[in-house]
């Protein structure tokens, strides 16, 4: 950061906090009052996508894994969730933590053979997991009711737009609050060591095979969260929640808005969201456009939006933003 | 023979740190460690010395595990440390200053010192709280003793060479060392700076109580401060003892010595 | 009995399918050391270039047996394009940016598809009769010409390509930039224009794997690029990233997994392509014949 040993002020007292966290929260709390249900709604997205841009950015942003198959533990979870919900009757809260937890579970599982691998390799597996998600869900007709997918209503309680909005905000807020803490805490810098120099690290002392694990799960776990109000948003789940194509998406969100900063992923569904609504009602050639704008991203904004909008301000000093430095580039 | 908690002693009554009995390691015909039996004793400054190829930075990843033996065994402080993994050896005592100055690029200097703290600490699990207050006096110690705190800021990829390495070693500090193995700590470095860091190396070991195993290419290094040296030629020992009954062995002289003049 | 054959059979099919597609990958990988997953999407207009040639020349005897050198001039073309305009760019990047990169390019491809083709399914409506005929019946199974077809043109890539590669000159140049790339370029040999003709002879190969494809298959938006995509890095992972021969065995292996598995499971194909990958990579973390980009 800034100054190893100077004076460090509290988070939540720094000038940070009130000139961006104090605006924001006055932003969200004003978005049902001063506009429609449909922005409502688009907002309640935002925050649900948030938490999976989140998810994939925690591995490659901080840890340096790119994964691509996020998805998998968000459709889980939302699997997980309808089909405990049916079948029990009980609290739809204890069968959404239920939801994470399997969703979380199934990160465990998946990530005890993807942390075995590096690199390129790392990534596909992530890759065949969703897509193997994709596919159990799609074939098992019996249990998952094949491509058709399963439909959810959620308790009366929640089918509003400003309940779900609000139950939204409840969950997503201290989601992001425990992630700040958690990249900032010790375990949060080992993997930053982890992703700059994975040779090194294991002869500082740090079980890196373990710390890996760890996050994936938690990664995991976050994606789960996501899943288990997606699916009630969306009063359903079907197979391509589970797979390659969705698991992009949170790929995309980090893209755009910047995986070597704290609120890329969250500015990132923010631009995604927004531009998924906007124009899809512009033209049917979703892919076309989204590819275009990751690929201008990826060739000319490198740190994303937000990594790109630090660099540029500089001056004012608000927090350094890193960009990936590749080998080839960094040997003269 | 120690077993696992007895400390081994040699004839002088010090203890050996560091004891490897037959290490041998083969790449496909050719043996780069060949059934080497080095003793370390507590306390000591040791350098191995040897031409190019001789085995060194291979017997110093076959004792951090960063190769697997094909025989034999590393014994620290009396206990078998052989299949342990890397990041446990190095929280058992030993830790290692790689020959290329490997750091963190994109962590300051306190930062990465500060890695090696809070990990020989247990902490890096710790996931709630914010780990830029954590251990911060250690940390400047540290940095104080390697005379990197004016540089306590700079990102590792800003370093100057020298300063790089001086980092690898306040790293290795971090982790508490008991045995500190050094893979040509002066390599690259002018003649000033390598005064420098053997009057660093002779401090750090008198104020902290290590010991140092070192590899060289350059004599007056090793003949500077070295207690002890160790000469491999091709895998095998030629010569160990006192720098003087060294420098007198005919055939270190005729392999190495001798074309160093 | 006989429909273990068939399987098997198919399974053979199958995996000279997936080898085809895979195998220009294997090359920009070993070479290159990029991974271009749009090469799938390379493969998909292989398809519709052949299907299109193909139309153009309806009724005569040659005409698909001339659409397949068309399309893969055509893909050969759309390659040194892309990898002008795009790959240049993206060479000193970090791994995870160039496919992230080349996984946009998929989408954009998938559209421009739609675009240009529209939505409806394109085939071969007449084939040639060479291809169509029976050649042997085993049991209650007619095995019909096509499947040698499809077996022969894998094997003559593959073959063709250990040939080019290992005896001639500019395959062992080739060879030698993968290893070094420095010294290839003091030699006096430009680098870029080896790295671009790489670049056109793979995309060239995805655009016959997809004229083969036509032989036998229907051509349709989002069928051929994305849902290729998990058994081609099956494929690669299986066999080693970079090598040509782990491509060839990795094809096989996947394809007969595929055909195999649905005898006990009809449904479970491709879940249990999916398993026997985690499997094999976690006695071998690089695959069968991988080290880090090696090609051979």
């Amino acid at each position: 950061m800034m100054n190893f040993f100077g004076k460090t002020v509290p988070f939540f007292s720094s000038k940070r906090a009130r000139w961006v966290l104090v605006p924001l929260l006055v932003v969200l709390l004003l978005i049902p009052v001063l506009m429609g249900k449909f922005w409502v709604h688009v907002v309640t997205e935002m925050a649900i996508m948030s938490l999976f841009a989140i998810s994939f950015n925690l591995l490659f942003g901080y840890m340096g894994c790119l994964s691509f198959g996020q998805a998998a533990y968000l459709g889980v979870a939302g699997y997980s969730l309808i089909l405990i919900y049916i079948h029990t009757h009980l609290n739809f809260v204890l069968c959404s933590i239920a939801g994470v937890l399997i969703g979380g579970l199934w990160a465990l599982v998946a990530g005890y053979f993807c942390t075995r691998l590096s690199g390129i390799y790392f990534a596909i597996m992530t890759l065949v997991v969703a897509e193997a998600t994709f596919y159990i869900t799609f074939e098992w007709y019996s249990f998952t009711n094949g491509p058709n997918g399963l439909q959810i209503t959620p308790p009366a309680i929640l089918r509003g737009t400003l309940n779900y909005y609000i139950y939204t905000l409840a969950i997503v807020i201290p989601a992001i609050v425990a992630y700040w803490f958690l990249v900032n805490s010790p375990f949060g810098r080992s993997l930053k060591c982890i992703r700059d120099n994975p040779d090194k690290t294991p002869y500082i002392g740090i079980p890196v095979r373990k710390h890996m694990l760890i996050a994936f799960v938690i990664a995991g776990l976050y994606a789960a969260l996501a899943g288990v109000l997606w699916a009630p948003f969306n009063r359903g789940v079907s197979p391509w929640y589970c797979g390659m194509m969705k698991s992009g998406d949170a790929v995309f969100m980090g893209i755009l808005g910047g995986v070597y900063t704290f609120a890329g992923p969250i500015v990132g569904a923010v631009i995604w969201t927004f531009l998924d609504a906007f124009i899809s009602g512009i033209t049917e050639y979703w892919p076309l456009t989204i590819g275009f704008i990751i690929l201008l991203v990826i060739l000319f904004m490198r740190g994303g939006i937000l990594g790109t909008l630090k660099e540029k301000t500089k001056g004012l000093r608000w927090g350094q933003a890193e960009k990936p430095v590749s080998p080839k580039e960094a040997a003269p | 023979m120690g077993a696992g908690g007895e400390a081994s002693v040699t004839e002088g009554g010090c203890p050996m740190i560091l004891k490897t009995e037959k290490l041998t390691k083969a790449f496909g015909g050719l043996r780069a460690v060949d059934k080497v039996d080095l003793d370390v004793q507590e306390g000591d400054i040791h350098a191995i010395i040897g031409p190019n190829g001789a085995g060194k930075s291979t017997f110093f990843n076959l004792v951090t595990h960063y190769l697997d033996q094909d025989e034999g065994r590393v014994i620290f402080k009396g206990e078998d440390i052989t299949n342990l993994p890397p990041h446990r050896i190095c929280k058992k005592g030993v830790v290692r200053c790689f020959q290329r100055a490997n750091i963190y690029p994109m962590l300051t200097v306190a930062e990465s010192v500060q890695m090696a703290v809070l990990s020989q600490q247990g902490r890096t699990l710790n996931m709630f709280r914010p780990a830029r207050n954590m251990s911060r006096s250690e940390v400047a110690d540290i940095l104080a003793s390697t005379d990197l705190s004016e540089q306590a800021d700079v990102r590792g990829d800003a370093l100057s060479h020298g300063d790089k390495k001086r980092l690898e070693l306040a790293i290795a500090l971090g982790n508490r060392p008991e045995l500190l193995l050094l893979d040509e700590p002066t390599a690259g470095m002018s003649g000033e700076e390598t005064r420098a860091t053997m009057e660093l190396i002779k401090g750090l070991r008198d104020r902290m109580n290590l010991t140092i195993l070192f590899t060289e290419h350059d004599m007056s290094v090793v003949f500077g401060i070295a207690r002890r040296i160790t000469v491999l030629h091709q895998g095998c020992i030629i010569a160990d003892g006192v720098p003087d009954k060294v420098r007198s062995n005919e055939e270190v002289q005729q392999i190495y010595l001798g074309a160093e003049a | 009995m006989d429909i273990i054959l068939a399987q098997i059979v198919s399974g053979l099919v199958r995996g000279s399918f997936l080898f085809l597609v895979t195998i220009g990958l294997t090359l920009i990988y070993g070479v290159l050391s990029v991974l271009n997953v749009a090469h799938v999407s390379f493969y998909m207009l292989g398809a519709y270039f052949t299907c299109t040639f193909w139309k153009i020349m309806q009724g005569y005897d040659f005409s698909y047996w001339v659409a397949i050198p068309l399309a893969c001039l055509s893909m050969a073309i759309i390659g040194l394009i892309i990898e002008f305009v795009l790959m240049r760019r993206l060479y000193t990047r970090i791994q995870g940016e160039v496919l992230l990169a080349t996984f946009a390019l998929i989408y954009i491809f998938s559209d421009v598809a739609k675009l240009t083709w529209g939505v409806q399914a394109y085939s071969m409506t007449d084939k040639p009769e060479i291809l169509t005929k029976f050649l042997c019946t085993i049991g209650v199974v007619s095995y019909p010409a096509s499947i040698a077809f499809t077996m022969g043109m894998a094997i003559l890539v593959g073959v063709g390509l250990w040939f080019w590669l290992h005896r001639t000159k500019f395959g062992k140049i080739v060879r030698a930039t993968q290893s070094d790339r420095e010294m290839v370029s003091a030699l006096g040999i430009p680098v870029p224009l080896i790295y671009s003709s790489v670049f056109a002879i793979s995309a060239l190969l995805a655009g016959l794997a997809g004229a083969v494809w036509v032989a036998t298959g229907i051509v349709q938006p989002g069928r051929l690029d994305m849902p290729m995509l998990p058994q081609v890095f099956c494929t690669m992972v299986i066999g080693g990233m970079g090598s040509l021969v782990g491509t060839a065995a990795a094809a096989l292996i996947v394809g007969e997994t595929f055909a195999l598995s649905i005898l006990i499971a009809p449904k479970a194909g491709m879940v249990a392509i999916f398993v026997v990958t985690a499997l094999i990579l976690i006695i071998l973390p690089w695959g069968l014949f991988g080290t880090k980009g090696r090609l051979e």
